[in-house]
């Protein structure tokens, strides 16, 4: 087909698409040969490196484990575990009465009920008080079998009212667990009472690591600063530099030009954030702790991670360019910019949301996305907390200060969409702003 | 050239277009006036624009490639407003002022993308750049970085990208400053060679010998307004019956003078020099022209001729005279 046959508006497109690439192309080449590019990159890399040093000490270092139940002990000094007595009717006070079988190491009794909590059961009620709620059953969840065997003497002494069904849920030694007001979830007594304090510290470590970093290192910081230093002088440096004067002097709107030189800083940024992601989710993956040789089901929270950030970057972006646009003194006000964003960050993190004021800033939609995508993947984040806040385990006051549950959508997905949106549109409002500015800009 | 108070009007008359018009056109930074109610109309040729620093040379660029909005008055290329629509850059190659260039490209690489930027593909775009790179001289080392360019060859450059959509108007702000003498030859024979091409040009310095050497078409701008427009050459004679002096170098100054004292249009001598001679004349035209024979007569050596007078200062002066 001959030029002059094309139809116009495939014509116009193609040399709008030659200009949209050949403007990114040239941003992008631009902050190839940009020293400051490099260097922020590499601090990035560097910083990177370092939190995942402190990663790799935790997950490859041991804890002292602790019996919880404080089964283990030989009290009385017959070589038998208070476990071993009580599960043969021995008195473990009774250096005389002990088992008629070989004593098992005292360390079989520590760690020996770990938490069993998942979705994954069958559905029943529970009533308290007379009040029916309903939620899902899991059963078969008491591992070292105290509670089962109720003849125990102590067990017996302890358990008290509502006997192997304390959490009244007409399941003897089940776990109760109600998604009614929030997470709500209720083993019955001599259920899960001794959890494995290593797995417990390496799980909640690993997630407290991927969410801090995630919210802190990715969304937050990666998210001021990439901008800070790659976006705030994307016009401004050319009308600094006066080399603006080639690149506009073309039959090209000026809003579009600022689009694609917008489209340059995305691509640059986007990449460099994919490709860390990626490797900290390989690494962490692999180290990590898991059933599996490599923990799949962290992929979605690192994509969440990546999504998130890829947004900040591009709504701060967008803000700090058009800062550069409207003063010389872009960079300043991209910096208060940035320590507002930083107290909004601050109190999103102590009040998950609660801070009504936090709603105005970037860091607080980014830090939402990756809420909701923690919660839905990790659905017992707040069970796990909850327990290791009352057993006191190591881990549980990491993971609880990084961990966040969504407050604005009714669902994980409602917020994931709600965030998008206000971030996208946050992004379009500042980018018209901007563009219109620079439309109206003159050029000395 | 066509100039008209009225430069709509006379256009409508014509019925053309002028590539470029500006009609009471005027242009202020705060209380600072750039450009005082300027109005002209250039269609064709290679037109200069001379003007001493600060006289609104390159205000009057800067509006017509859209990069400043007029604060009073209408712009024109070829009849659309620069300011707000951008269509008419498709025509137009700008080559501005200023040195800065991206020196972390090659030269090749910068036209390139300069043609692609007027939505060229990048083939075509590679062809272009080849071409009029060959076209300015630089076809050696256009894959050199531009940071490791000479000044001429930079300007060059910057002229290369302004010709790489095939503009039917070239605008080139003080291309021959601060080039040397080869450089500035070969700059001046390319926009003369563009405006034998059939495109309109206007080149803008404030040093009269170079516009001299590439047109004869001229507009002066002094003090943000319009001074003169039209023919060199007419200015030029008009200068010449203007008291004038002519420098020459000399062994023996005071009997030179007594000779040129004989001459007609001669009415002073003066030495500022133990080597020099300086005559002052109302006929600078008539004394060139009988100086040869007055120095063969002589047979005085005479190792230098200098017309300092022949200057855009004095033009200006001469100029604001009438006012």
């Amino acid at each position: 087909m001959s030029d002059s046959s094309r139809p116009l508006s495939k014509s116009v497109w193609s040399k709008i698409d030659v200009k949209s690439w050949a403007i990114t192309e040239f941003t992008l080449r631009q902050y190839q040969t940009r020293k400051s590019t490099w260097a922020i990159g590499m601090i990035g890399i560097l910083l990177v490196t370092l939190v995942l040093l402190f990663y790799v000490k935790g997950q490859t270092s041991e804890i002292d484990s602790i019996d919880q139940d404080g089964d283990s002990y030989d009290w009385d000094g017959d070589g038998y575990s208070i476990a071993q007595e009580l599960q043969y009717g021995t008195n473990p006070d009774d250096p005389t009465d002990f088992p008629n079988v070989t004593a098992l190491p005292l360390s079989n009794w520590i760690d020996e009920d770990d938490f069993s909590y998942s979705m994954n059961g069958e559905k029943c009620q529970r009533n308290v008080y007379g009040i029916v709620s309903e939620g899902v059953c899991q059963i078969n969840v008491d591992d070292d079998g105290d509670c089962e065997r109720l003849g125990w003497v102590l067990q017996n002494q302890l358990i008290g009212q509502g006997g192997k069904d304390s959490n009244y849920d007409n399941i003897d030694c089940s776990v109760f667990i109600s998604t009614a007001n929030g997470l709500n979830v209720i083993p019955d007594k001599f259920v899960d009472e001794d959890p494995d304090d290593n797995l417990y510290f390496h799980e909640t470590v690993h997630r407290a690591f991927v969410l801090g970093f995630g919210k802190i290192g990715f969304a937050f910081l990666m998210g001021i600063f990439l901008p800070l230093f790659l976006a705030t002088g994307l016009i401004r440096d050319e009308m600094e530099s006066e080399t603006l004067h080639y690149l506009i002097g073309k039959p090209i709107a000026r809003g579009e030009f600022y689009a694609y030189r917008l489209g340059g800083y995305f691509v640059m940024t986007w990449f460099y954030l994919a490709t860390l992601v990626f490797i900290i989710n390989l690494i962490t993956g692999f180290i990590g702790p898991s059933d599996s040789f490599f923990r799949f089901g962290d992929i979605q929270i690192w994509a969440s991670i990546l999504f998130a950030t890829c947004l900040m970057v591009m709504a701060y972006g967008t803000i700090f360019s058009t800062f550069g646009i409207f003063t010389k003194y872009g960079m300043l006000a991209s910096i208060f910019f940035g320590v507002w964003e930083f107290m909004m960050a601050m109190l999103t993190l102590i009040g998950t949301g609660s801070f009504f004021i936090t709603r105005m800033s970037i860091v607080f939609w980014g830090m939402q996305i990756i809420d909701s995508v923690s919660t839905y993947t990790w659905s017992d984040s707040a069970y796990l907390i909850q327990k290791g806040n009352y057993y006191d385990l190591e881990g549980s006051e990491a993971y609880e200060a990084f961990y966040g549950v969504p407050s604005i959508g009714s669902t994980p997905l409602t917020t994931l969409f709600i965030s998008t949106v206000i971030l996208i549109g946050i992004t379009a409002v500042v980018f018209f702003i901007g563009q219109s500015a620079f439309k109206r800009k003159e050029l000395r | 050239m066509n100039s008209n108070d009225i430069p709509e009007k006379k256009a409508a008359e014509t019925n053309v277009v002028p590539a470029l018009m500006l009609d009471h056109v005027s242009k202020w930074y705060g209380n600072i006036v750039g450009l005082n109610d300027v109005s002209i109309a250039i269609n064709g040729g290679v037109t200069g624009l001379l003007g001493m620093n600060g006289a609104g040379k390159s205000t009057l660029f800067k509006l017509i490639v859209g990069k400043l909005k007029p604060s009073q008055g209408t712009v024109r290329l070829f009849g659309i407003d620069p300011w707000k629509n951008k269509s008419p850059f498709s025509r137009i190659g700008y080559v501005p002022e200023h040195e800065k260039l991206y020196d972390w490209m090659t030269a090749f690489e910068f036209v390139t993308i300069m043609a692609r930027l007027f939505g060229h593909s990048r083939d075509d775009a590679e062809e272009r750049a080849k071409h009029v790179l060959t076209f300015v001289g630089l076809d050696d080392v256009m894959h050199k970085e531009l940071g490791k360019y000479s000044k001429g060859m930079r300007q060059r450059a910057k002229i290369a990208q302004a010709l790489v959509n095939d503009p039917d108007l070239i605008i080139l702000d003080e291309p021959l400053q601060g080039c040397d003498p080869l450089a500035r030859t070969t700059i001046m024979n390319v926009i003369r060679e563009l405006g034998s091409m059939g495109k309109t040009i206007v080149v803008s310095s404030h040093i009269l010998s170079e516009i001299e050497r590439i047109t004869e078409q001229i507009v002066i701008l002094h003090n943000g307004r319009l001074l003169a427009l039209g023919n060199l050459h007419a200015i030029r004679d008009l200068l010449d019956k203007h008291p004038h002096r002519i420098s020459l170098t000399t062994t023996q100054p005071r009997e030179l003078a007594s000779k040129f004292l004989k001459h007609e249009s001669v009415y002073g001598v003066h030495f500022p020099a133990e080597n020099e001679l300086l005559i002052e004349t109302h006929d600078l035209g008539k004394v060139h022209k009988d100086m040869p024979l007055i120095l063969d007569n002589s047979g005085i050596r005479v190792t230098g001729i200098e017309n300092p007078d022949d200057n855009l200062e004095s033009i200006l002066e001469y100029l604001m005279e009438g006012r």
